[in-house]
């Protein structure tokens, strides 16, 4: 057994190149095969890690009205979750762009600090390594900012990756144009929200499931579904805790109001009645004052006639007496004189005496009485007088009283206009405060109803692409690896079966010396085993780090992602191990039992060697006659040594298929970018409104107009579902306001009578991979769901051609008929007449109606990208097609040339010059290599034809149409490795030694 | 000046760490039309000298000359135009292409010389005029060698050099060979060098060389070489 093995090291060493070969070939096959096959799982197992690692949330719930300590808290009582942090994020804009303001969460969507430190204050922050800079001092932009923050910049302090953005394309914002470019994360403080604006969720169970495994899809259906019953809870309680609280708002402000009135009134009340009371104080006094004054102007009256009486009296009295006097001839002017004339004749006179005395009696009486009369008189005058003097004063006083009770009474009138006016006031004011009361009321009246949105991993961009991306190289992986393994297996085997046959001279020799047969073959699967383990080691090894590296490499251009995990596959090393070397073996066992049959004798005599044969073409004798000497050599061998020539022709014609496999591959990719953005979605933008409207307000008009976007139409577009093989994809369901409108901006093109069409009254019609995927047709109808499930059946009135995305278009009057009784439009439908998108998406930003703009171009550029990535992977196809054609051809020539060894060096005595033996040589490689290329274009075409299937993702479609071009290419390359292997084995062919070929026959 | 003239001809191969010479200070002279046998045992270094003397080896030192020509100064490519026109081979195995008949095997030298013999005469020579279409696994292996003398001198070379070329044959069928070789030179005045261990061969020459240990030990010169019939085997 020691000899065997040392005969095997001998034989290693001897033709180290075809030991090197058989390597090779097995760590190409193997190498390629495990490493793309692997490359799909470890891309995926990287994100896995990095999300896992830096626990990405599950779920990410957020409502229109914020989240309440209430809500986290009956999410947190879910069965499913594992945990549930509330936070907060807004949009705000930094020089103008849209960034991400995220509160720094400990546990969840963690972050990888790539330079700097965390924040130690509210002032400091973590801005996006991608976009910032580090002590970059940054300040937002937002309306009502401070409702959300207390701060309005923040200086950068570290710059980090987060497991929320694995992608370049972050999403959507509500801020700037729509894009969001970048994030910042700060500390939670930094925030002033009064409620929190998303809660982060984890499921439970998914810390142990592998992403997008089913495991872990399972997880997040269990807790979608409790979520699902929780989310219209929680919605309706906000409702109604915000209802009710506004309710009670406004009852105590209606309170309020109330009180205050009732206040204001009983002041305003008091008020009155003191004015009235005073009022008919100041009456009463005014009217006894009136009262006084009559009463003393009849007291006055009275008693000035009392006097006047008197004064009259005695004016008689004295007429009396002065008609008296009159009869006497007196008047009472000489009265006096009269009597004292009297008084003295009386004396003097006793004559007439009596006469006299009674005359002077008489008019002493007269006298008497006249002098009592004037000293009534006087006294009345007297009386008179005096009662003059009291009316004065008596009426001075009245006067002066009703004075001070008018002055009052004035106060009293401004007293009443301002109880006036407090009445007016309290009645202003209480009306004021009704039609707050009653504003606050109809709000409530039209209060909307909080939603919420329950966001899973799918909702977040580069979690879904990834995955397409890591989808489609598994794709390819599911074919090329397979045609790989499969030439290389023959390639291997027949190395193997050629040198076992070399060997036969040795079998004979051990077989005659006695060695047992097991003892034989084992020296050969010792042989065989060895270069497999080698092949499979240094394959695998190469295959595993390599091309999962270019491959996740390729794609890292659109991530931001940690560096590949590439983990150990001893199983799978083992599995590829095995297979390789059962089939190895099998061989070996197979050719060298099958010389084991023949006797010793006959095994050390050589083989001899393929008998020449006569070709059918010969019998043809006007095609064979024309034939020059060295063609007809070469017909004839091509059909001598046919297993080689199969070998070659499978090389050949398999490196052709790869190439044109690979370039059509990218022909079918490459293509449908324009077709799809330029050719079918004519419209350079689509502008989303704020509010749906029914008809096109004339102030969007105009600012579109002065912003240059023209043929404006109004469209409504909105996500829909539907169900195809178990998997739900997502459809846009657009209807425009005028069907004819539509073609100016969507090319609809009938799939089925091959021709440009207009959009049908009746029936929808649905796009190419769509009704591939529900298999329909014209006819039949299908079913799609909103996102409230609600479900609507569609009749397909026809199938359009589409490339990227599912659409379904329905004219005004069917999407009125079937979806909404109301045609309402989300979305205006233009062209734009400006090299400067920036400018013209700046400017009408500003239009109150307009929400986000977004650009054909931009999504034509986003396709780009993948396309890249997609190229990329492509040429690693053709790098490795190439490689393999390399490795085989090279392989088969020098089988080729040994086993014409002889016939070479006699060639080379009989003295052909170097290019005539080479032209000997390689002419039949030649006509392989044209045979080779020709099978190769059917069999790339058939590959071609299944990968681009294969490799289509559900919402794409591929072209299948093979450009010309890429037919050149492929045949070149083919050519082109067949130059390379003959350059390469040219060097061999001038080595072969005449002498030693020709001395013997073996060796 | 004789038409072939090897002058002290040396010759060392490397096996390992061992020098073995081949030929030491080996000469000879050959005249034009000249039926020589190189005789010697095994190892004597007599392929060698052919191997020279043909064009596929070149020698350390000394100098050959066929024809007034010194082709021990001919590079690569001139020693492939010597084998070309000036040298015709027959090998003990034979060396003919499987894959050609016969007639094509004889054309695959012709078509490449410049004043060949018609491939058909010379088959007809060498009496396969009836077998021109047969490959040469349908051929026997006396009829297999004379297709390689066929081929030999369909070239019609200066020189007609034979390695053994009765070595695997039984001795009938060698017996033909050999007189067919001998009429080549005799009828066509070929100049024919046989190689040979069989000293009973040696007796149709018109001149023997015998060979031992790397040099010419002795030159002998038959006045009058025996037919092939004539010779005991």
């Amino acid at each position: 057994m020691f000899l065997l093995l040392k005969s095997t090291f001998a034989k290693i060493r001897k033709s180290f190149g075809r030991f090197l070969s058989i390597v090779l070939i097995v760590a190409l096959g193997t190498g390629f095969f495990a490493g793309l096959r692997e490359a799909a799982p470890d891309m995926l197992s990287t994100v896995d890690h990095y999300y896992r690692g830096n626990q990405l949330m599950d779920f990410k719930i957020t409502s229109t009205m914020g989240l309440t300590d209430d809500d986290i808290k009956s999410l947190e009582n879910l069965n499913n979750t594992a945990k549930v942090v509330p936070s907060y994020s807004i949009d705000v804009l930094v020089n103008g762009e849209a960034v991400k303001l995220h509160a720094i969460e400990k546990n969840i969507n963690n972050i990888t600090l790539k330079s700097g430190r965390l924040p130690k204050n509210k002032n400091e922050c973590l801005g996006d390594a991608n976009h910032f800079k580090l002590n970059e001092k940054v300040s937002f932009t937002k309306d009502n900012l401070n409702n959300f923050t207390n701060i309005s910049s923040c200086q950068i302090t570290g710059l980090i990756d987060s497991v929320l953005y694995i992608s370049t394309e972050k999403g959507i914002s509500s801020e700037g144009n729509g894009k969001l470019e970048s994030f910042i994360f700060l500390p939670k403080e930094a925030f002033s929200l009064e409620y929190y604006t998303e809660a982060y969720l984890i499921a439970s169970g998914t810390d142990k499931a592998e992403a997008y495994s089913s495991d872990y899809d399972q997880n997040i259906a269990t807790l979608k579904k409790e979520l699902e019953v929780l989310k219209p809870l929680q919605e309706t309680k906000r409702y109604e805790e915000i209802l009710a609280e506004a309710t009670k708002e406004i009852a105590k402000a209606e309170d309020e109001l109330n009180n205050k009135l009732k206040e204001a009134k009983n002041t305003l009340t008091n008020t009155k009645n003191e004015l009235d009371s005073n009022k008919t104080k100041i009456d009463n006094g005014l009217a006894e004052i009136a009262r006084s004054e009559t009463t003393l102007a009849q007291e006055s009256q009275s008693k000035q006639q009392e006097i006047a009486d008197g004064l009259q009296s005695i004016a008689n009295k004295r007429q009396e007496i002065i008609n008296t006097l009159a009869s006497f001839n007196l008047t009472v002017d000489n009265l006096e004189n009269t009597l004292t004339n009297l008084k003295a004749a009386i004396e003097n006179c006793q004559t007439n005496c009596e006469q006299l005395n009674t005359q002077y009696q008489t008019l002493s009486t007269i006298n008497e009485s006249l002098n009592t009369l004037n000293k009534t008189e006087t006294e009345l005058n007297q009386n008179k007088q005096t009662l003059q003097t009291s009316i004065s004063q008596a009426q001075k006083k009245l006067a002066k009283q009703k004075q001070q009770l008018l002055a009052n009474k004035a106060e009293l009138e401004a007293g009443f206009k301002a109880y006036e006016e407090g009445l007016q006031e309290l009645e202003n004011n209480q009306n004021e405060a009704l039609a707050k009361i009653n504003e606050q009321k109809e709000k409530l009246n039209t209060l909307e109803k909080p939603v919420w949105y329950l966001l899973d991993r799918t909702a977040n961009n580069g979690y879904t692409s990834f995955y397409e991306d890591a989808s489609k190289v598994e794709a390819i992986a599911k074919v090329f690896p397979i045609f790989f393994i499969l030439v290389a297996g023959l390639m291997g085997l027949n190395t193997m079966t050629r040198l076992i046959e070399e060997e036969r001279t040795e079998i004979g020799i051990l077989t005659s010396l006695g060695y047992s047969q097991i003892k034989i073959i084992s020296g050969y699967i010792f042989y065989c085993l060895l270069a497999t383990f080698i092949g499979v080691a240094l394959g695998l090894s190469v295959g595993y780090y390599l091309i999962p590296t270019v491959v996740y490499s390729i794609y890292n251009a659109n991530y931001v992602l940690p560096d590949l995990f590439i983990s150990a596959k001893p199983v799978q090393f083992s599995f590829v191990f095995t297979c390789a070397a059962v089939l190895m073996s099998a061989v070996t066992i197979y050719v060298t039992m099958r010389d084991l049959k023949e006797k010793p004798a006959i095994l050390l005599r050589p083989k001899a060697p393929k008998n020449g044969k006569k070709v059918l073409l010969e019998k043809i004798s006007f095609i064979w006659k024309h034939l020059s000497f060295t063609w007809k050599i070469t017909i004839r061998n091509i059909f001598r040594y046919k297993k080689r020539v199969f070998m070659t022709l499978i090389g050949i014609a398999g490196c052709t298929a790869l190439l044109l496999t690979g370039f059509g591959l990218k022909d079918g990719i490459n293509g449908i970018g324009t077709l799809q953005y330029e050719d079918i979605q004519k419209y350079d933008t689509l502008i989303s409104l704020k509010d749906n409207v029914e008809t096109i307000p004339s102030n969007l008009i105009n600012s579109l107009e002065n912003n240059h976007v023209t043929d404006a139409i109004l469209v409504n577009q909105e996500a829909y579902t539907f169900t195809a093989k178990n998997k739900n994809h997502d459809v846009y369901v657009i209807s425009p306001e005028n069907a004819q409108a539509l073609n100016k901006h969507i090319k609809l093109h009938s799939t089925i009578t091959e021709k440009d069409t207009t959009l049908p009254d009746y029936g929808a019609v649905i796009t190419s991979k769509m009704a591939k995927l529900l298999n329909v047709s014209p006819g039949d109808t299908i079913k799609i769901r909103d996102s409230q499930n609600h479900l609507y059946i569609l009749y397909v009135a026809d199938i359009t051609e589409n490339y990227i995305m599912h659409y379904i278009y329905l004219s005004p009057s069917y999407y009125k008929e079937i979806i909404n009784n109301q045609n309402t439009y989300n979305m205006v439908m233009a062209n734009v007449d400006s090299q400067n998108y920036d400018q013209v998406s700046t400017n009408l930003l500003k239009n109150e109606y307009i929400n986000a703009i977004n650009y054909t171009k931009d999504n034509m550029e986003s396709y780009d990208i993948i396309i890249k990535g997609m190229n990329k992977i492509v040429y690693l196809i053709i790098g490795a097609a190439i490689l393999l054609a390399l490795i085989v051809l090279y392989n088969l020539v020098i089988i080729n040339m040994n086993e014409r060894q002889r016939e070479i060096a006699t060639l080379k005595v009989l003295g052909f010059k170097g290019k005539e033996i080479s032209s000997y040589v390689y002419r039949e490689t030649i006509i392989l290599m044209i045979i080779g290329i020709i099978i190769g274009i059917f069999l790339g075409l058939i590959l071609h034809g299944y990968v681009i299937i294969t490799a289509e993702t559900d919402n794409i479609v591929f072209l299948q149409k093979v450009n010309l071009l890429s037919y050149v290419y492929a045949i070149l390359l083919t050519i082109l490795s067949s130059i390379i292997v003959q350059i390469i084995t040219y060097r061999y062919l001038l080595k072969i030694d005449m002498i030693e070929s020709l001395k013997a026959l073996d060796q | 000046m004789a038409y072939i003239t090897l002058k002290n001809i040396k010759k060392e191969y490397t096996m390992g760490e061992i020098k073995i010479k081949a030929l030491d200070k080996a000469s000879f002279d050959i005249e034009k039309g000249e039926l020589a046998v190189i005789l010697g045992p095994s190892g004597a270094g007599k392929t060698t000298v052919l191997n020279i003397l043909g064009g596929m080896d070149s020698c350390d030192s000394g100098e050959v000359i066929v024809d007034g020509n010194n082709i021990t100064k001919y590079n690569k490519h001139k020693l492939v135009l010597y084998r070309r026109y000036d040298i015709g081979f027959v090998f003990q195995f034979y060396n003919l292409v499987q894959n050609l008949t016969a007639l094509e095997n004889v054309e695959l030298a012709s078509q490449i010389c410049k004043n060949p013999l018609d491939p058909t005469t010379c088959l007809e020579r060498v009496g396969l005029a009836k077998r021109l279409k047969n490959f040469p696994a349908q051929l026997s292996g006396g009829e297999q060698q004379r297709v390689a003398i066929a081929r030999a001198i369909a070239k019609n070379p200066k020189l007609l050099l034979c390695d053994e070329p009765t070595g695997a044959l039984d001795s009938k069928t060698g017996r033909k060979i050999l007189e067919l070789l001998q009429e080549m030179a005799r009828k066509y005045k070929m100049t024919t060098i046989i190689i040979t261990h069989n000293a009973q061969i040696a007796q149709i020459a018109d001149r023997v060389i015998h060979m031992k240990n790397g040099t010419v030990s002795e030159i002998t010169i038959n006045k009058n070489p025996k037919n092939v019939s004539e010779i005991d085997w």
